[in-house]
C-alpha cells in the first residue's frame, strides 16, 4: 500500500500547485483560439491544400469537419505541449530541493528509489491528464462545432482520405503515442531535476535538449544520418503515422521502442545518481 | 552498569572534493538524553547530523542507531527518528493539516486523522490546521515542523538549530516544547544550537566538535563542574574586593562589568570564604551571583583545540 500512498502524495502536491493549471489553461485557450479561427476562416485555410487537387479530384461533403479540426489542433499543439509538461515535471525534484522539503522527504522511512519512482508515476499521470484534456478539447470541441466526416490528411506521400468509421481507433492510437513522446520529455526533465537544486535549470535544459535534437534531426547533413533515427525528437511526431494508409505498423513499433528506450535510460541514470546523491542544500 | 546506546557514531569522515568536513567525529547518545551538539560555524555539526539521517553518505566511519547499522537498515531506522534540519521547510502551498497528512502516509505505521489533530493541538496549531503554511509566521512553521517530527511518535528526535531566526517568545515556546518532549513523552533528543544558554538549560549530555573532530563529550554538569564558575559581585567597595581577590585568592583576572559590578572566575567552593573575607573587612555586599557558563567553557575548549 505504501507505494500507492507515495504516488498519491506526489499527486496531491502536483494538483495543489497553481502552475499545474497553467498547462491545462494554456491548452484550453490555444485550442479555443485555433477552433474559433478555423470556424471563422477555415475554408480558405484548407483551400490552400485542396486547390492543388481540384483538377483531378472532386470533394464532396464537409471537408472541414471535426476530425480534420482535431488533427490540425493536434499537429499545432503537440510541438508546444512539451514545454507545458516540463514546466511541472522539471520541478518535481529540484523544486523540493529549492524549497528545502527534499531533506525532510528523504528522512522519512521510504527509500529514495521509491520516492523517485513515485515522482515518475505522478509525472506520467500529469502528462496523461494533459494529453487526455488536449484530446477531449480537440475532438470534442471540433466535432461539436464542425460535425463529423471523413478525414483528409496531406502526407509527404500524398493525400490520404480516412473514412469516418475508421477514425476513432486511429485517434486513440495517436494520442497514446503522443503520450509516450510527451512522457519521454517528462522523464528527461525529472532525470535532469535530480541534478539540480533550482526549478528553472531542468526546465530550460529539457527544452534546450529538445531544440538541439530537433535541429540535428532536421538538418540535412549526412554526418547526423546514423544518429537521427535514435533521437527521441525524431519520433515525437510519430502519432501522425496513425493517419497513414497503409498503416505503418513497423514504423510505429520502432518509434515506441526508441521512446521507451530513452525513458529507460533516463530512469536508470536518475535512479543511480539520486540514490548516491548527498543532500547538502 | 552497561547502558545500551541509542546512537553510536564512531570515526566519522566526510570529504566534499578536497574539503574534509568531518575528520573523526565520535559520540554516543543514551536513552532519555537531551544531547547537546555544539560547535562553531563550519565545525561539521550539520554534516554529521545529515550523515546520521542518511542525507549525506560518509566516506568512512560507522553510525549505529538503535543498535543497527544505518547503512544496512536505513528505512527501518528512519521510521523511528523525527527531525528538523536547520529549518522546517514544509509545503507552503498546502495547509498545516495536509502537510502532516503527507508525512503520515509515509510513516511505517498507520497514523489516524485524530492523531494528526492531537499532534497539532500539542504544538498549539489545531485552530490553524486549515490555513496554508505560506501564511504562517516563522515560529508557527517551527512548531509545525516539530509536529511533523512527533507525528510518527519517534524514539529519537534530531533538532538542528530549532530556534534559529525565532523571536524571543518563539525561542521560549520551542524550548518549552523540547522540555515537554523530554518530561512528558520521555523522548531522546539530539539538539544542535548556537544558543549555548539554551543547551545548558535543557541538555544533560553534550559533545563539542570543532574542525570536523570531536573535542569533548560527556555529562554537561560534570564537564562544567570541573571548571570555575563566573562570579558576579556588587559591593559597597569594589576596589577593596579586588585586593582581597588578589591577596587571599590569587585571582588577577577581574572584570569591571560596570561601575557597581565585578566579574571573575572562581571555584564554587571558594565563594563562601570570599563572602566571609568581605564581611570581616566590613564591606557591604549587595549582590552575588555565580554561574557555570557553558559559553566560557565552549570558547575555552574551542580555543584549546585551535591552538
Amino acid at each position: 500500500m505504501k507505494p500507492f500512498k507515495n504516488v498519491y502524495n506526489e499527486w496531491v502536491k502536483i494538483i495543489a500547485k497553481p502552475r499545474s493549471y497553467l498547462g491545462i489553461g494554456a491548452i484550453t485557450v490555444l485550442v479555443a483560439v485555433i477552433v474559433f479561427a478555423l470556424k471563422a476562416d477555415g475554408l480558405s485555410f484548407i483551400s490552400f491544400v485542396t486547390a492543388s487537387f481540384e483538377q483531378t479530384l472532386t470533394f464532396q461533403g464537409q471537408v472541414l469537419n471535426g476530425n480534420l479540426v482535431a488533427f490540425i489542433v493536434l499537429q499545432m499543439l503537440v510541438i508546444h505541449v512539451p514545454l507545458l509538461v516540463a514546466l511541472i515535471t522539471g520541478d518535481l525534484i529540484s523544486g523540493e530541493s529549492a524549497m528545502g522539503t527534499l531533506r525532510l522527504l528523504l528522512t522519512q522511512p521510504v527509500s529514495r528509489t521509491q520516492i523517485l519512482a513515485s515522482k515518475y508515476i505522478a509525472g506520467s499521470m500529469y502528462t496523461a491528464l494533459i494529453v487526455i484534456w488536449l484530446g477531449i478539447l480537440a475532438i470534442g470541441l471540433g466535432r461539436g462545432m464542425f460535425g463529423t466526416g471523413d478525414l483528409m490528411v496531406l502526407n509527404s506521400d500524398g493525400l490520404v482520405i480516412i473514412p469516418e468509421y475508421d477514425i476513432t481507433w486511429r485517434y486513440i492510437g495517436a494520442f497514446a503515442v503522443a503520450f509516450l513522446a510527451l512522457n519521454t520529455v517528462a522523464t528527461l526533465s525529472i532525470a535532469l531535476s535530480c541534478f539540480s537544486d533550482n526549478s528553472v535549470g531542468p526546465i530550460v535544459a529539457t527544452m534546450s535538449i529538445i531544440i538541439l535534437f530537433t535541429i540535428i534531426g532536421t538538418l540535412d547533413v549526412s554526418v547526423f544520418d546514423s544518429i537521427r533515427p535514435y533521437l527521441f525528437t525524431t519520433h515525437m511526431a510519430s502519432w501522425r503515422s496513425f493517419f497513414e494508409d497503409p498503416f505503418p505498423i513497423e514504423e510505429i513499433k520502432n518509434s515506441v521502442w526508441v521512446l521507451l528506450s530513452h525513458q529507460a535510460a533516463f530512469w536508470i541514470i536518475s535512479f543511480v545518481y539520486f540514490n548516491r546523491k548527498d543532500i547538502t542544500t | 552498569m552497561f547502558m545500551s546506546t541509542i546512537v553510536s557514531v564512531s570515526n566519522l569522515h566526510k570529504s566534499f572534493g578536497g574539503f574534509h568536513a568531518l575528520k573523526g567525529v565520535n559520540f554516543s547518545v543514551y536513552p532519555g538524553d537531551v544531547f547537546g551538539f555544539l560547535g562553531p560555524n563550519g565545525a561539521g555539526k550539520s554534516t554529521a547530523m545529515r550523515c546520521m539521517l542518511g542525507l549525506i553518505y560518509p566516506n568512512e566511519g560507522d553510525i549505529k542507531i538503535f543498535n543497527q547499522s544505518l547503512q544496512s537498515n536505513k528505512v527501518g531506522i528512519l521510521g523511528k527518528i523525527g527531525n528538523i534540519i536547520e529549518k522546517p521547510d514544509l509545503y507552503k502551498y498546502l495547509s498545516a493539516e495536509t502537510n502532516l497528512e503527507i508525512f503520515a502516509r509515509m510513516a511505517n505505521h498507520s497514523i489516524s486523522k485524530k492523531m494528526i489533530h492531537e499532534t497539532l493541538d500539542f504544538v498549539g496549531l489545531l485552530e490553524r490546521r486549515k490555513d496554508k503554511v505560506k501564511g504562517f509566521s516563522h515560529g508557527m512553521r517551527q512548531r509545525l515542523g516539530i509536529a511533523q517530527t512527533l507525528l510518527s511518535d519517534p524514539d529519537l528526535i534530531v533538532l538542528d538549530e530549532p530556534t534559529t531566526g525565532l523571536d524571543p517568545q518563539g525561542i521560549i515556546d520551542v524550548r518549552e516544547l523540547i522540555m515537554r518532549l523530554k518530561i512528558e513523552k520521555g523522548k531522546t533528543i539530539i539538539l544542535s544550537s548556537h544558543q549555548l544558554q539554551e543547551v545548558e538549560m535543557i541538555a544533560n549530555r553534550m559533545v563539542i566538535i570543532n574542525q570536523g573532530k570531536t573535542v569533548v563529550e560527556g555529562e554537561v554538569a560534570t564537564l562544567l563542574n570541573a571548571h570555575d564558575c563566573i562570579v558576579k559581585m556588587s559591593t559597597q567597595n569594589n576596589h577593596q574586593v579586588v585586593e582581597i581577590l588578589r591577596d587571599q585568592f590569587g585571582t588577577l583576572q577581574v572584570n569591571h562589568e560596570n561601575s557597581d559590578t565585578l566579574s571573575f572566575p572562581m571555584h564554587k567552593e571558594k565563594i563562601p570564604a570570599l563572602i566571609q573575607a568581605c564581611v570581616t573587612q566590613g564591606i557591604s555586599i549587595y549582590e552575588v551571583e555565580s554561574k557555570k557558563q557553558l559559553e566560557n567553557y565552549f570558547i575555552q575548549m574551542i580555543q584549546n583545540e585551535t591552538v
